[in-house]
């Protein structure tokens, strides 16, 4: 349950790179960028404190999915755009 | 190779020599002491080797509570290899077949195939530097107008891939030139934050752990191991003899008589140089 965090996180902030920059291959790449990004920080940032442990990692991973899925569901434009938009378009129906 | 790497990495516990000697056990001690600290270590290349591809790992063992999806970490970075390739591709005028050749070819290089279900690190500081290759790409596209958002991508991935590797500084360094030169030929005002948001994401993520090697050696770049494994003279009896060496090891296969004789052959060629293949001051004992 607690390892499903990290794709979560990946595919909401994907999702969030997505809307801005519509490109699918650079949106995947921004979303694991910034997985790893909040993942090296986030560790050098407890580190002083003697905070990591499982309890804290899984708390700011749980916020930070909360958080991307809440600007995502925020985002109704791109809830309604951009989510037919990842369909290959060869299968879409306008095609 | 992608699915049988995933399933290789998924049947098989981590076994490879680095990993097994301080790759992973160093993730059990930072857990063990809940902060990344250094601590004694007899084997020094716990603390002083670049920590980043093991805060992923130490995520994974935190969430899950097992080592299993250790391996996850480098194939990731094969298929983020994978992606960023094809857009550097693109990024250099390529067409739609030479992108789908450009991420084949992450495929077909052996160390690659064979890191992906390992726990080494090499292959995630492959990946970020390529990422951040695309990204730079991008980047550039419109020199005139760059956008923040991309220049805080860039920013973190250079970061994390100094972080991974202390090599990625040198392939890095020419692109890092490449978006400086561009943003004084093109300079605009709004170059002037993009440059800072890159800046400050690389050193936000990489300037911890050089602190923290810098601390303890006196130096950034680390102390007893990053000594046994540079070369300790430059020349280029040192260049002729690296390079033939490092040519005959991508020749070597499990036949033991084929290795002999791409090893005579390398004795062969350096001889005529008056240099032998076992050159102290530049190999790792």
């Amino acid at each position: 349950m607690l390892v499903l965090l990290l794709p979560t996180a990946f595919l909401l902030l994907s999702l969030l790179a997505y809307q801005h920059i519509r490109e699918r291959r650079l949106s995947i790449l921004a979303g694991l960028t910034m997985t790893y990004g909040i993942l090296v920080g986030m560790t050098e940032a407890l580190s002083p404190f003697h905070a990591i442990t499982r309890f804290n990692i899984a708390l700011i991973w749980s916020c930070l999915v909360a958080v991307a899925g809440g600007l995502v569901l925020l985002r109704r434009r791109s809830c309604l755009l951009v989510l037919p938009d990842l369909r290959c378009p060869r299968l879409s129906y306008a095609e | 190779m992608a699915v049988c790497a995933f399933a290789s990495g998924l049947l098989s516990p981590p076994n490879n020599w680095d990993s097994m000697t301080y790759k992973l056990p160093r993730i059990h001690y930072w857990m063990q002491h809940r902060s990344l600290m250094v601590f004694p270590a007899h084997v020094t290349r716990l603390i002083e080797l670049n920590p980043g591809a093991g805060f992923t790992l130490l995520h994974f063992e935190l969430l899950s509570g097992t080592y299993k999806f250790f391996y996850l970490g480098q194939w990731i970075a094969a298929v983020a290899a994978t992606l960023a390739s094809s857009l550097i591709a693109r990024g250099l005028g390529g067409n739609r077949q030479t992108q789908l050749f450009a991420g084949a070819l992450i495929w077909s290089i052996p160390m690659a195939v064979l890191q992906a279900s390992s726990t080494q690190d090499d292959l995630t500081a492959a990946a970020w530097i390529l990422v951040f290759i695309a990204f730079t790409f991008k980047l550039l596209k419109d020199k005139s107008n760059p956008s923040p958002g991309l220049s805080f991508l860039t920013g973190t991935a250079l970061g994390i891939g100094l972080t991974t590797k202390g090599t990625v500084d040198f392939f890095a360094f020419p692109f890092c030139l490449w978006i400086g030169f561009e943003a004084l030929f093109h300079f605009r005002r709004r170059w002037i934050p993009c440059l800072a948001i890159i800046s400050i994401c690389t050193l936000a993520l990489a300037v911890p752990f050089l602190v923290r090697n810098n601390s303890v050696f006196g130096n950034p770049y680390g102390g007893p191991q990053r000594i046994m494994i540079t070369n300790q003279r430059w020349g280029l009896d040192v260049l002729l003899a690296n390079t033939a060496r490092n040519i005959g090891v991508n020749f070597a296969t499990s036949n033991r008589r084929h290795n002999s004789k791409v090893f005579r052959k390398t004795v062969d060629v350096l001889a005529p140089f008056g240099i032998t293949i076992n050159m102290e001051e530049a190999t790792f004992p």
